[in-house]
């Protein structure tokens, strides 16, 4: 209520007053011109202002008189002296204009007197909404109270609140945009500020009017950072914590200004100790936004008279919901016959339930829970039967806790939980001190109620007419932000909003899907079926799990990815390692936002990932990735094959179902120019290495090169080898295949740790070539050392002898071990047979022989050439193998005799 | 101290003593039960209201007194524009030709100062005719000269410091012309060589009787800004120096009666009725 100064207590008390009303009105010089004698004759006809609980603006109707002989009030009239500031010289102005403020002032003085200038208190302070020039002889003007401008004002453009401070105090953030207009001073949030990003919590401050660029900034600590026309000074770090929910409603009033809008201070006369977190402000008035703010904790936002400064100021306040004393107490003399004593229930809530979601507590998908608070009011509830009603909060909205939650929840039901009044009533006297949620109380009057009510005010009137000022009041039980505000809030929990989802708590969904999970190219494949439910439900998300415990709780640990699609390759998983699966199917049913239980858990043991998963040096180290060409992923008939490279030149690829090996050959075609190409980088050791091609000469001259790359443990080139240069003279223009290569070696001390082949043209020409099935093999065995040399042997036997030993190093562990053996020798006997075998002496000193090949010698001392081969499995480690060759006369009676190895070759190898 | 006196014209001559004269009081305020049935009570003023008849007056008489009742004609106090009380346009200021002065003023804030060989005009409506009948009544100084009262009517009438003097034509004399085709104005001049002062320049579309201009300069006050009159008297007086109020006039009964010797058939008696503002 506002404050009854000693004089007008005075004249209260003395049971009798006169009331005057004044109003100024701002003309086109901005000066407050008083209606009653300004224009020349008192034009005020009647003034009416009121205020409710339900309406956040005061508003102010006014009738004037539009003209009085030819001094005239109507915005139109060009001659008026009125609209000429009474200066027939001066630009024609209106007195009377839109957005112009208008102050209704009251003098309560003794009766009969007239007000002195201390006498009059502004009751209210606008701006007018609507002129009417035609309302009969009059001009009616419509007002509303200061705030009204806020209502009209909007933020056009969006900024991020409560994410940095300066000096200790919230400052609004800009997010970087390409080519948007900005002003020193504001602040700016980079628009990339992930955690692996330059911008990454830090904020900047414009030292330059001006434009921003088309592409965002490399952000840095420094300052002067260019960006279009306009630079950054690096200002600090964004913080995440909060801040006090009136330092966000003063940003908010301080950005949007438009042109000529006045400063706005907003008061907060006891802060709420409620901290706003990080927030975009969308589009819309600054009103809506302040508003909602406000309301969510269940306070008020209006313009309210300060004594000290004299002014209405713009208040952020609790109502005081546990008042107990009234504030003025009216006698039965002093209220007239209430005209509405009336109360409804359709405004009654005292069951109340708050669905926020919870910023503590996560779903593994980083969405906050959805929780719920219910409060009820047993009292209200024995009286009036339960009355239930349903806030559900916006996921984005900053009633995120327990705390925050419960407190919206207790204001409704202190709103909400009693009849909205009604006691309307009129004053004998004018009583212009209301203000909405004053506590007030009605002296009995043994008509309408015999005991004293005391009663919170939610709405007055106050009206001026005919030289009179009336005063209406409406009252109910206790101040408030209004019942409407809530009912307005809530939702029934069957029917959302018009073009709203709800926004409930989260539901279980009765079935869960099967999962089929099996190995596929590219990973492991799983693939969701059974999702039929509810013909109404409609999955809208997966959220697939994976780990490596089993029983392991759901979180964003295990937490693979979210998708919408029903099948899902798993790609990066550790080939062999064994993991589980579960998967939680979020969507809505009915509209109503439901999510499964996880599925049961399943297991699976994941295979060899695709190649392009993996990197092709240390893993398929041995021979170039895809040397047959028989993978190319990208579909254009040109593109390179999968693991190939072209390091100079276009890519003149065809791949040609026409091949040496698999079904696809590659087709190198001249294009003019060099070409270079090469395999992905393969791991080389020291050892002996052979690379070939296949090559099909398809036309043309000139020349084509087979060769290899070197590269050390750095990845560094180390140098480059020749291998075959293909040409019209060695690769003859017949469309035949021909395999062509050539061995070198890799020494211990030599740098080369990986190697690449590729091929190009060494001389122009329109040489057209097929290559396939290029190979790079380590050579797999060493150097069989030669047999004896001069010695003769000879055998009689029936049982096998050695006939000589050679010793191969096997290099691959495990590899089978053949011995070619060709050579000569001569029986003394016609008919003698001859009977071969290899016997292999192992490193741990176990033997194993191979079946033996039995030859027939048909003439006597005549040398014959004998060709063997024989293969024995190899060791279980490389190492040295002996390999002996035994041979025994089976039958006849000549003496085999072999001359040294004049004639013999062996080769042992893998 | 006349009965009652509009600018200082006493109507106590034309008031039928006869004729239900009525002096009624108006509260602005409220007197009404509260819910307990307490009569509660609110009054900002307390408001005079006189109705009355006239005396039988010959037409020319009724016109004038009808004219004054109904605050016809235009008042022009300079003292903030150059507008009429009725919003009337004067020529604008302009700064060695025409100013609003406020240091040499008979009343209130300023007067209308005319350089030498200007004149300024405050347009009348389609009532004022220039060759019909008007009166004009304005204070003029010329230089440091005294300030002097003319009322100067369409038949050549004129008064100084309210004695006739018909044949006073020193200086500038106002009056109604039509400085621009059909647009009737008063129009006040500067002299030749000389600045004129202007204040308190009234004109009316009628004729004033022949007492009237003495009755308003002895008031020694400004003309009330039509169509407020300004009353004085015992009747409205007794606790203020004046009350503002309108008149109205809604009959004019038509009697034929003798008067001056000869028979009239166009006498009027008059219904007025007195409002406090």
């Amino acid at each position: 209520m506002r404050t009854i100064t000693a004089a007008q207590e005075a004249v209260l008390a003395s049971g009798v007053q006169s009331e005057h009303v004044r109003v100024l009105v701002e003309d086109a010089g901005a000066e407050l011109r008083d209606l009653s004698d300004y224009p020349g004759f008192n034009a005020t006809t009647a003034v009416s202002w009121r205020e409710r609980v339900a309406d956040e603006h005061a508003s102010c109707e006014l009738q004037v008189k539009r003209e009085f002989f030819q001094l005239n009030m109507a915005p139109l009239m060009a001659n008026s002296a009125l609209n000429r500031s009474f200066d027939p010289g001066a630009t024609y102005a209106p007195f009377l204009a839109l957005n112009r403020q208008v102050v209704v002032q009251v003098a309560i003085v003794p009766i009969d007197a007239k007000p002195e200038t201390g006498d009059w208190m502004t009751v209210f302070h606008g701006r007018i909404d609507n002129i009417d020039a035609a309302s009969g002889p009059d001009i009616s003007i419509s007002c509303r109270a200061l705030s009204g401008r806020l209502a009209q004002q909007f933020i056009k453009t969006e900024r991020v609140y409560s994410f940095a401070s300066v000096d200790s105090h919230s400052v609004s953030l800009r997010i970087w945009a390409p080519q948007i207009d900005v002003k020193s001073g504001e602040y700016l949030v980079p628009a990339t500020r992930g955690e692996d990003d330059p911008g990454y919590q830090k904020f900047f401050k414009c030292t330059t009017d001006g434009t921003t660029g088309t592409s965002e900034p490399t952000w840095s600590t420094g300052t002067g950072i260019t960006d279009g026309t306009t630079e950054w000074d690096y200002e600090g770090t964004t913080s995440s914590a909060g801040n006090p929910v009136e330092e966000i409603m003063q940003n908010l009033l301080d950005d949007h200004r438009g042109p000529g809008d006045e400063f706005v201070m907003l008061v907060t006369p006891t802060s709420p100790l409620w901290d706003i977190k990080e927030y975009l402000q969308q589009r819309q008035p600054t009103w809506t936004a302040l508003r909602a703010l406000a309301t969510q904790i269940g306070w008020d936002l209006r313009y309210k008279w300060s004594d000290s400064e004299e002014e209405f100021q713009l208040t952020f306040y609790d109502p005081d919901r546990e008042v107990s004393s009234p504030m003025f107490t009216f006698g039965p003399n002093d209220y007239g016959t209430p005209d509405r004593l009336a109360i409804d229930i359709s405004e009654i809530r005292n069951s109340c339930r708050v669905i926020y979601s919870d910023a503590l507590d996560l779903w593994p998908d980083s969405i906050p829970k959805r929780k719920v608070v219910e409060i009820s009011n047993l009292e209200s509830i024995v009286k009036y039967g339960e009355l239930f009603c349903e806030m559900q909060e916006e996921d984005t909205s900053q009633i995120d806790s327990v705390t925050e939650a419960s407190r919206l929840a207790n204001a409704c039901l202190s709103d909400c939980a009693e009849p909205t009044a009604e006691l309307s009533v009129p004053l004998m006297r004018a009583f212009p001190w209301f203000e909405v949620n004053d506590f007030v109380r009605f002296g009995a009057n043994a008509t309408h109620f015999d005991a004293d009510q005391d009663l919170a005010v939610v709405g007055w009137q106050q009206t001026f007419e005919n030289g009179r000022l009336r005063t209406r009041v409406e009252c109910r039980g206790k101040p408030t932000i209004g019942a409407n505000r809530y009912i307005s809030r809530s939702s029934h929990p069957a029917i959302p909003k018009k073009g709203k989802g709800h926004q409930l708590q989260d539901l279980g969904n009765s079935k869960t899907p099967k999962v089929n999970i099996k190995s596929a190219i590219g990973g492991t494949a799983i693939e969701l079926t059974g999702l039929l439910v509810d013909k109404n439900s409609q999955p809208q998300e997966y959220e697939h799990h994976v780990y490596t415990v089993s029983g392991a709780s759901l979180d964003g640990s295990t937490l693979y990815t979210t998708t919408k699609a029903r099948d899902l390759t798993i790609a990066d998983l550790v080939p062999g390692e064994e993991y589980f699966h579960r998967v939680v199917v979020k969507g809505t049913n009915a509209e109503r936002p439901f999510r499964s239980e996880p599925t049961v858990e399943k297991s699976f043991t994941a295979g060899r990932a695709a190649t392009a998963h993996l990197d092709a040096e240390p893993e398929w180290g041995r021979r170039p990735l895809n040397g047959g060409f028989e993978t190319r992923t990208n579909p254009d008939p040109n593109a390179v094959p999968d693991h190939w490279n072209v390091i100079d030149g276009d890519p003149p690829f065809v791949v040609e179902t026409d091949s040496r090996s698999g079904n696809r050959a590659l087709r190198l075609s001249p294009d003019g120019g060099d070409f270079h190409t090469l395999s992905d980088r393969f791991v080389v050791t020291p050892g002996t290495y052979c690379a070939s091609w296949w090559i099909n000469h398809d036309g043309g001259t000139g020349e084509v090169q087979l060769y290899v790359v070197f590269y050390d443990i750095d990845g560094t080139e180390t140098g480059t080898l020749g291998i075959d240069t293909a040409s019209t003279d060695n690769v003859p223009t017949d469309s035949e295949w021909f395999h062509r290569g050539d061995t070198f070696e890799i020494t211990a001390g030599d740098p080369a740790r990986y190697a690449a082949i590729g091929f190009q043209y060494v001389s122009d020409g329109d040489i057209e070539v097929l290559v396939d099935e290029v190979t790079f093999e380590r050579v797999p065995h060493e150097d069989v050392p030669a047999v004896e040399e001069g010695a003769s042997r000879t055998t009689t036997s029936s049982d096998f002898a050695t006939m000589f030993s050679v010793i191969t190093k096997q290099t691959m562990p495990g590899h089978r071990i053949t011995v070619h053996v060709a050579t000569s020798l001569f029986s003394t006997d016609a008919d003698t047979g001859l009977a071969l075998r290899v016997v292999a002496n192992y490193p741990d000193g176990h033997t194993e022989a191979s079946g033996e090949t039995r030859f027939l010698i048909s003439d006597a001392d005549k040398h014959v050439c004998v060709g063997y081969h024989a293969t024995v499995d190899g060791w279980v480690q490389a190492g040295d193998v002996t390999m002996e060759l035994q041979w025994r006369r089976y039958t006849g009676s000549g003496t085999l005799t072999q001359n040294g190895d004049d004639y013999t070759s062996v080769v042992a190898g893998e | 101290m006349p009965l009652l006196a509009l600018n200082g014209i006493d109507i106590a001559p034309v008031v039928s003593a006869t004729d239900a004269p009525k002096a009624a009081r108006r509260d602005i305020g409220d007197a009404a039960p509260a819910a307990d049935g307490t009569r509660r009570l609110t009054r900002q003023a307390r408001k005079r209201d006189l109705e009355f008849e006239t005396v039988p007056l010959s037409l020319a008489d009724a016109l004038a007194w009808e004219g004054l009742f109904l605050g016809d004609g235009h008042v022009w106090s300079f003292d903030s524009s150059v507008y009429s009380s009725k919003g009337a346009i004067g020529s604008t200021v302009i700064p060695s030709e025409i100013e609003l002065d406020g240091t040499v003023k008979k009343f209130g804030a300023k007067a209308l100062k005319v350089f030498a060989s200007s004149s300024w005009n405050g347009f009348l409506g389609s009532e004022f005719d220039a060759t019909g009948k008007w009166t004009v009544a304005a204070w003029r100084r010329i230089d440091a000269g005294a300030w002097v009262h003319l009322v100067v009517r369409s038949d050549g009438a004129k008064w100084v410091n309210g004695v006739r003097n018909d044949s006073y034509a020193t200086g500038e004399i106002p009056g109604v012309e039509e400085p621009f085709t059909d647009v009737p104005a008063v129009v006040l001049r500067g002299g030749s060589g000389t600045t004129t002062y202007w204040d308190d320049v009234v004109a009316c579309p009628f004729r004033w009787l022949p007492t009237w201009p003495a009755a308003v300069y002895a008031t020694g006050v400004a003309f009330s800004p039509l169509p407020y009159l300004r009353a004085t008297g015992s009747l409205v007086t007794e606790a203020v120096g004046f009350r503002l109020m309108l008149g109205t006039c809604d009959e004019a009964e038509l009697l034929m009666a003798k008067m001056g010797g000869a028979l009239q058939n166009d006498v009027h008696k008059l219904s007025v009725s007195l409002q406090e503002a």
